[in-house]
This record gives structure tokens, sequence and C-alpha cells, in this order.
């Protein structure tokens, strides 16, 4: 029954082939892969959980983050008996009894809303062929795996929220819609880049964009202010953790000490072509209109600006809805994800340091892609290359999708 | 439609009853094999604690006398007596009152084994501890099939006048088939008396006195080095009456093992604190594996710095020793913060060297989440096969 309820009457079966490939592939890593974002994470959900507090500079993620992560903590204590006595340092849980079980269990929640999103993005679509193909793109998206399940970092559960919002656009839910959207933000903030927008385009007059602006924020504000008074979190919720130092890096000096950061003239552009498109006729035009513009605000920000793997979560469903249309874009589509990874060389040791619990002798050992790269040519240049690779193809996409808006907006004016 | 009630068959198990059937079966097989390697897994772990494995001498408390000063499987040389004034147990020990006259058994061995000697010692002879001052042997000779000595080792130990507790840990050389254990007086006026004697090959843990049980007279572990604030605990031990507590930072608490090179062996500890972390580093506690060469140089140093909790955890750390090691240096030290660092229970193991991978070594140890692991992925592919193969 659970499986009848869950995918599409047509290609049941292949649905299941790929959901249980994705799920092989993903477990085949949860416990054997480590990195300091899943201790880190983790710890602090403890701290401050029981001492009401995180070290100073350590909280980079709204509360509710923290109490996720506690939640399932407290899920699984039978089984982890010892995980309160761990460390916020990688060192000692390579260390520590129960490695692996542990690693496991902390990762497995993960697997919920990373499946959500898989029932989710056919449902967004209505071609039976490109709803198989969406879910197989995502099952079997290495980027949502290298994140999840080797770094574990939570963005897809965030990612997950933004997603169950679209739904809810699509299924002319306006107001849960944003509620979502506010709980997307109230795990990581990047949601809050679609506030404006949904407002824009969903609320067709002052007193509805004030309700939803209300639905929106009244949850992420009630999550977070309970910890308000902390000058530590204050600083990790206004600087978005650090992340409005990569926001507001790439910028033009206009004289004297007036600057244009290049990434809010993007988004402000964006801004009003959601204004300017705003008129949907119904829920599914609102839903069309809506999650292309989230995909230009993404697509945009990692144009512009030095953005980290998981970064690249956000925007992968709604990359899925796009490329799942045309098949060029899917080629654009794999050979971003290839920039992804080449980008993942700045941070050196990244990949094969993420397997040092399965031998802490020798994976922290061997050289590392960019150790060899940097053997026979410049690593940096290297990077820069794909880096400039990936910001073109996410500029053509931009254009795409603009070209598409002006094709609607000029058979709209015939 | 058909498709789909198929499908439904395979997955909610209604196919004639046979696929609830396999399910019920494997779900019965997982759990009662984790239930299984779970109780295992404790009997196992109580066994290996409790178990001691037998003392290969006879006769090792000198109670049974096959002549007058002679008791019975041990050769004894001139100057050693039976004393029944104050034995450390029983009704007799042996007094030793020449030098370099043996009271000596053999008894089989086997190679590149790692065995305990241990004696209860005591003497009357009064030497000042200077540069040649230890008055007693614990020797051994390694002897081949033959009969032939392959190695010495003299063992000399300094006793004092009250009964305790001397001894070490060996390795024995390869081709070695016996052992001749050889008990005597080295030097000095007096008499020294030995009973309890011990020899027993070790397999479950190399360490000797690792849970701080036994105290020397002025109350610091037998067999254990110590540095400045370093002492016996009865407060909150893991296990048994004492543990060590440590209050000054980077001073050492350790004991020494002989061992071989390309040998892998692997500590596990048990720790608590109550160190209160000043700063960022809140790595409170070090444990080191020095793999020493035949002069005593330390030629590689496994270290890991770690957190000592509030209650009491498990650490492991291992080293695979280089060439040229003949002995490795187990140290534990405070690092830094104010407080106070608890050890008890400690266990060092030689396990093969291909459990240097940590993975094998990880399956062992927590068995019931490995089970569970590879069936899951099991079921998995067994569902995906199902799935692929059906029409």
């Amino acid at each position: 029954m659970l499986i009848k309820k869950l995918f599409p009457q047509e290609n049941r079966r292949i649905y299941l082939k790929w959901m249980l490939i994705g799920l092989l592939i993903r477990l085949a890593f949860m416990p054997f892969t480590l990195h300091g974002d899943l201790v880190g994470i983790n710890w602090f959900a403890y701290c401050l959980v029981h001492q009401g507090h995180i070290p100073l500079r350590r909280m980079n993620y709204p509360p509710l983050a923290y109490f996720t992560a506690y939640f399932f903590q407290l899920l699984f204590r039978p089984v982890m008996p010892l995980f309160e006595q761990w460390s916020d340092s990688v060192l000692p849980w390579f260390s520590g009894p129960h490695l692996f079980r542990y690693v496991f269990l902390l990762k497995s929640y993960y697997l919920i809303f990373d499946l959500g999103v898989a029932f989710l993005l056919p449902r967004l679509i209505a071609d039976n062929q490109r709803k198989l193909l969406a879910f197989k793109l995502w099952m079997l998206n290495p980027i949502v795996i290298l994140v999840s399940y080797m770094q574990g970092q939570f963005d897809v559960l965030s990612t997950f929220f933004v997603i169950l919002s679209l739904y809810y656009v699509a299924a002319k839910k306006f107001c849960r819609s944003l509620f979502f959207l506010g709980i997307g933000a109230a795990l990581k903030q990047f949601p809050l880049l679609f506030l404006i927008p949904a407002l824009t385009v969903l609320g067709r007059t002052k007193a509805v964009k004030f309700k939803l602006l209300l639905c929106g924020i009244v949850p992420y504000i009630l999550l977070m202010y309970p910890y308000w008074g902390s000058p530590t979190f204050r600083k990790a919720v206004t600087t978005v953790a650090g992340m409005d130092e990569f926001v507001l890096y790439f910028h033009f000096d206009l004289g004297n000490v007036d600057k244009a950061y290049v990434y809010i003239v993007g988004y402000t552009i964006i801004l009003a072509l959601a204004y300017f498109h705003s008129r949907a006729k119904d829920s599914k035009e609102a839903f069309e209109t809506l999650w292309r513009v989230e995909l230009i605000i993404l697509l945009w920000l990692y144009t512009t600006i030095f953005f980290l793997p998981q970064y690249f979560v956000w925007v992968t469903p709604l990359l899925i809805l796009f490329s799942v249309e045309n098949k060029k874009v899917r080629t654009l589509y794999w050979l971003q994800i290839i920039c992804v990874f080449v980008h993942t060389l700045h941070w050196d040791r990244y990949l094969p340091d993420l397997f040092t619990p399965l031998d802490p002798a020798f994976f922290p050992h061997i050289p590392s892609p960019f150790y060899l790269i940097n053997r026979y040519y410049s690593v940096a240049k290297f990077m820069g290359i794909f880096r400039s690779v990936f910001s073109g193809i996410c500029l053509w996409m931009i254009y795409l999708i603009l070209r598409e808006f002006f094709l609607v907006k000029k058979e709209v004016l015939r | 439609m058909d498709d789909i009630l198929n499908l439904k068959r395979i997955f909610l198990g209604q196919k004639r009853g046979i696929a609830m059937k396999e399910k019920k079966i494997i779900l019965v097989v997982v759990t009662g094999a984790m239930v299984v390697q779970l109780v295992g897994n404790i009997l196992v772990g109580v066994q290996a604690r409790e178990n001691q494995s037998e003392n290969l001498l006879r006769n090792s408390d000198f109670e049974v006398l096959e002549a007058p000063d002679k008791p019975r499987f041990w050769s004894r040389g001139r100057g050693w007596s039976v004393d029944t004034q104050e034995p450390y147990q029983g009704k007799s020990c042996m007094r030793a009152s020449e030098a370099w006259r043996w009271l000596s058994q053999e008894v089989p061995a086997k190679p590149k084994k790692y065995y305990s000697l241990t004696a209860y010692v005591k003497s009357d002879i009064r030497v000042e501890r200077k540069t040649n001052y230890q008055n007693s042997f614990l020797w051994l000779d390694y002897l081949d099939k033959e009969g032939k000595v392959i190695k010495e080792d003299p063992g000399l130990i300094y006793v004092v006048s009250s009964w305790g507790l001397y001894g070490r840990v060996i390795l024995t050389p390869a081709k070695t088939e016996k052992i001749r254990v050889k008990l005597g007086k080295r030097l000095g006026e007096g008499s020294i008396w030995f009973d309890g004697i011990e020899l027993r090959p070790l397999s479950k843990n190399l360490l000797l006195n690792s849970d701080f049980e036994i105290l020397d007279s002025q109350g610091r572990p037998v067999f254990w080095g110590v540095g400045r604030g370093w002492s016996a605990h009865i407060t909150r031990p893991y296990r048994g009456r004492n543990c060590m507590q440590g209050t000054e930072p980077w001073q050492q608490l350790w004991q020494w093992l002989p061992a071989r090179p390309k040998s892998f062996f692997v500590l596990k500890t048990h720790l608590r604190s109550n160190i209160t972390a000043e700063g960022a580093d809140n790595l409170n506690t070090a444990v080191f594996l020095m793999c020493l060469d035949s002069k005593g140089k330390v030629i590689k140093q496994e270290e890991r710095a770690m957190l000592a909790p509030f209650s009491w955890q498990e650490r492991e750390i291992w080293v695979y020793t280089p060439v040229d090691t003949t002995a490795v240096k187990i140290v534990l030290l405070k690092r830094l913060g104010k407080g106070s660092l608890w050890v008890d229970d400690l266990q060092v193991r030689q396990l093969p060297s291909y459990l240097r991978i940590r993975i094998l070594r990880a399956i062992l140890d927590d068995k019931p989440f490995f089970i569970f692991y590879f069936s899951l992925y099991l079921i998995l592919i067994i569902s995906l096969i199902r799935v692929v193969l059906k029409r």
C-alpha cells in the first residue's frame, strides 16, 4: 500500500528499482565516512540542549538545526549510549568505540528528507517520463550523496522544506507553502532568499501578501526568539554564519566608500523580474514562475560568490526540474556536477579524509587529488578553469530561463 | 494492473505466503543472530576479563617437598632452604642465602609468545640504591628443542624488606621450546625469600596489573611507572577497587612491553575526568604508544590527544611497530586544564597484522551493528534483484 501511495502508478517497478539503487549507494557510504561538520552539528546540538549555549564562534546554524539533531540523538540513545561523552573535535571520534554505528545513525534521518524530495519531485511534474527522470536524477545525484551521506551536512533538510513549499504552491495552499519555507529557513537560512519572490508571486493583494509574510516569518521568528539574547547567536544569524562575507566579497568600488555588490545587484534584478511576472493566472502558473525565479536566484548566487559544496544541494531539485525539460540542459547539469567535484579541491584533502574512519593510518596519508593535479599543473588555475566553466553554465541557464519568461510574456501580450 | 498486484505481492510479502514466510525467516535469523552475538559478546567479554591463564610452573608456592629443603619439581643449588617462618602464602617459602645459586624449573613454552613472570619476593639485604644495587634475579633461559640456551634474560630486581610483587612481561624468542625459570640472590649480605612464582601465557591482555588493583607498600601500582601527581584512587573506579588519578599536566603513567618488529598492538583504556577546558583546546588527555629500539631510542610514536569525559568511556589507540622495534612503551598523561584525569582497566592486545585495517577490527568490535547493517544491505540487494528480474 505504501509503495502504491508513494510512487506514481506508471512505471512503479522502475521507480522502485531506482530507489533501491539510490538507497544502496547511500547506505554504502553512510557508516564509513566522517567529516568534522557531522561531528560539529551533533556535538553542539548536545551542548545547546544540555548547557543552553554553544561555545563562542561555534554556532553556525539556527537553533532548529541543533534541536533536530538532538531529537534524533534522543531517539537513538538506547543504541548509542555513550554519545554524550564524545567531543566537538573529529579526532577523538576515530578512537571512540562503535564509531561506524554512531556515524550511521547520525546520518540516518537525512534519508527521510532525502526520500521526501525524491517523492515530491515527480509530483511537481506533469509528464510521466519526466517524473521518472527527475526521480532518477535525484536518487543518483552524486553531490547529494557526497554532502549528506559522506560529509554529513544536513542541507537536504532545508532543501526538502523548499520543495515541500513549492509542492504546496502547486496545490494552491500558499500559506502552508510559506510556513514550510519558514521552517526551511529555520534550519539553514538560504530559503529566506525566496521569501520576497514568493510573496510577490503568490500574494495578489497587500493583505494576502501580509498574511503570507506572517505564515513564513512567524515560525522562523518563534524558533529564533529564545536565543536572540545570545550575542554569538545574533552574530550567526545576521552574518548567516559568515556567508555574508562570501556574498558581499564580489563588488565594485564606486568611489569614496561607495560600493556595488554584484550579487545584490543581480538579486534585485531577479526580484524586479518576479515582480513584473507576478500576474500568475493560477497556482500552476505561480508554481512554474516561482521555481524558475528560485532557480535563477541560486544560479546567480553560485556565479558570484565563493560557495561550499553543500550549497549545491539547495539548487539540485530545481536544476532537476529544469533539466528534465531539455536533454541539452541535462548535459549542462552533469557538467555542473563535475565542476562542483573539482571545486572541492579547494579543501585539499576533503575527499580522501572523508574515508579516514575506514583506516586512520592509511587514508590521511594517501596523496590527495589536489596534490596529484598540482604535480602536473597549477591546481589554482585548474580549479579556476572549472570554476569559470561552472559560472558560464550557470549564466547560460539563467539566460535560458529568462528567455522562457520573455517568450511567455510575449505570447501573453499577443 | 497485474504488474501492480505482483509488485504488491512481492513487497508486501503476499505471494502465496512464500515471500512473507521468507521475510519472517530473514527477520528471525537476523534477530536471533544479533541476540546471540550480543549475549556472546557480553559473555566473551566477561570471560576475557575473568579467565586467567594457567600457571605453567608446578609447585609454585613450594608447599610440596620431596626432601628436606627440596621442593618438588624444582632444582636447587647450594644455599637454598625452605622457610616456614613468614611465607607470603601457604605454609612455606624458599630462602636463598648464597649469591648466584639457583632454584630453577623448566617448563614447555611456545616461540614468539607473550608470558608474564611474577613472584613475591622479600629480602633482608641492605644495599644502597646506587649503580649496582639489584640484589636478586628473576632469571629466564630460553631453550630450543635440543635444550640449548638461545637467550638469557637476567631479570635483575631490587628487593626490599617486605613482601612485594615483582615481575615482567616476556616475549619468547623464535625457536623457543622451553623456558628455564631461575631464582637467585645476586649480591649483598643477607637472604632473599621467594614465594608464589607464576609464569603464565598472556593473550587477552599484555599489561600487568592493568586495573591497578595491586599496590606496593607506598600505595603505587605495581609494574607501572608513575610521574608526579599520579596516585591510586578508590572512588568510582571503572572496575575493581582502584583506578589511577592524575592531577598534574604532562606527568606520565607508563608501562613497557617487549615487542617484535612489524607487530600490531591495540591499546584500550577507560578514562574519565573532571577537567574544565580553558580555551578552544579541550583535549585533556594524551595517550602514546612509543616504539623503542634496543638502545631505548623512540623510533615511532603514535599519539592521540583525546577528551576524557565526565563518566567512564573507552578509548582506543594502536601502533604497527617498525623494523628494529624491541619494546613498546605505553604512556598516559593529563594534557591540560584544571582537574583530574582518572584511568582504569587498560588492555593491550597484539592482533594479526591484517587487523590494522580499521574496518575489519570495527566489524569484530561491533558485531550487532554490522550484522544489522549487512542484513539491511543484503535485503535491499535481494529486493533489487527481484525487482529487476521480475517481468
